[in-house]
């Protein structure tokens, strides 16, 4: 088990105040917050944060944690508390315990430390209910590629759920799920599984899960809802000659027909080859020319003869140059 | 127990299956007075139409949005109006992502 260091978390010198930890927290958790932030493993973040400031923002908890820190060395593999560690400290109240986690769990170093009685407030629910009651609904964030929209998938994916082991103890629960990706999702879509969600109370059904799709980053296409992009290189005499190009697709290569006296820039419709869908999206190509990296000198010499057989073309014309 | 190699199908979500209020609240652990709260604040999008009970219904993407805002409430001590304030930035700022992340890939590849 790893020793955490709340102070180098919330970044914050070991003597801070209290109220420069609360600013800290109050900081950090509008950057972290995972329905707001963009930052990768922001859930971790967020948990990370929450937790040292459960331990910080606890005068009694506070102190007994930098007695132990006193006593660790960095470095030090395997970090286990001393027995008598915080002999001598009582901790008081735990009614808001489990909040600033978001109700997710702590870490196995501060069960170690902190774990036992006194645990309030981790249930949403006040009481225990007489009647039978659909459990909650639950949310979640998938990734998947672009391919996987054109062509459906199945993705397995891992939730990470709060839960009470059966002596009242709170901690987080793993499960894998197997889900089917519905041929022509969009960005931003959510699935939605009927009883995956939290479990109902006295006999009542589940609650559904909604899993919100994302796409992974494409080394070639660019998506805005069902369309799909492309720049396509292509060269000088491609554009200025026409010429029936492969282009790829993610559903496969599909040919073109450049038009001669094309420019960089044009673009190029493919109706219906976007994301599949009723309708389905449109696949659109941007063509780029470019030139070989290295030129010889016959190239250079051809490219001399057009320039003069060109010499009444102004490109700038529109500029006033 | 659902075994390891189960394939579980889902629904996306749209317009075509709105839900009760009472749905709704069952949804996300609310209360009714909850609910007209936040109709009242517009994080919640009743959609029009016949319907059996006679009551109000609203689209499933306000399950999506109560989620969120509850979140926030919960995480962030935002009350209904900063969290529906929030919702449309958020939803403004994840279209305006999407766009430039075309952009940029557009002009990357263009040099």
């Amino acid at each position: 088990m790893e020793y955490k260091d709340y102070y180098k978390i919330m970044g914050v010198a070991k003597d801070a105040s209290q109220d420069e930890i609360k600013r800290a927290y109050r900081k950090l958790a509008r950057k972290y917050h995972p329905d707001v932030s963009k930052e990768k493993d922001t859930e971790q973040r967020f948990k990370e944060v929450g937790e040292a400031y459960e331990v910080l923002k606890d005068p009694e908890k506070r102190a007994a944690y930098d007695r132990l820190g006193a006593s660790w060395k960095a470095g030090q593999e395997g970090f286990r508390p001393p027995p008598d560690w915080n002999a001598g400290f009582e901790f008081h109240g735990g009614d808001s315990f489990g909040q600033n986690a978001g109700a997710e769990g702590f870490s196995d170093f501060f069960e170690s430390l902190f774990g036992g009685g006194g645990r309030g407030g981790f249930r949403r629910r006040a009481d225990a209910r007489g009647r039978a009651e659909r459990g909650e609904d639950s949310h979640a964030k998938v990734l998947i590629d672009l391919e996987d929209s054109y062509h459906g998938a199945a993705k397995s994916i891992v939730l990470h759920t709060a839960a009470l082991t059966p002596d009242g103890h709170p901690h987080v629960k793993e499960r894998t799920l197997n889900v089917k990706i519905p041929q022509g999702i969009k960005e931003g879509q959510s699935i939605r599984l009927q009883g995956q969600g939290s479990a109902g109370w006295q006999g009542g059904s589940a609650g559904d899960l909604y899993l919100e799709v994302g796409f992974n980053p494409h080394p070639l296409y660019a998506v805005t809802g069902a369309d799909v992009s492309l720049t396509l290189p292509v060269s000088p005499w491609e554009a200025a000659l026409g010429a029936r190009i492969a282009v790829p697709t993610p559903a496969g290569k599909v040919e073109l027909s450049v038009p001669p006296q094309s420019s960089s820039g044009k673009r190029m419709r493919l109706k219906g080859r976007g994301i599949p869908g009723n309708p389905p999206g449109d696949f659109y190509v941007t063509l780029a020319i470019v030139l070989p990296a290295s030129i010889g000198e016959r190239e250079k010499a051809l490219y001399e003869s057009l320039k003069q057989a060109s010499s009444n073309f102004n490109p700038r014309a529109k500029l006033g140059v | 127990m659902i075994s390891q190699h189960e394939i579980l199908s889902g629904v996306i979500v749209d317009d075509d299956d709105p839900l009760t209020l009472a749905e709704l609240c069952a949804s996300c652990a609310i209360t009714g007075e909850a609910v007209i709260t936040l109709v009242e604040h517009g994080i919640v999008e009743t959609v029009s139409g016949v319907d059996v009970a006679g009551g109000r219904r609203v689209s499933r993407n306000s399950v999506l949005r109560v989620q969120t805002a509850l979140r926030l409430q919960r995480d962030l001590n935002v009350n209904v109006e900063g969290a529906a304030l929030a919702l449309d930035l958020l939803e403004e700022i994840k279209r305006l992502r999407r766009m430039a992340a075309g952009l940029e890939k557009d002009s990357a590849e263009s040099q």
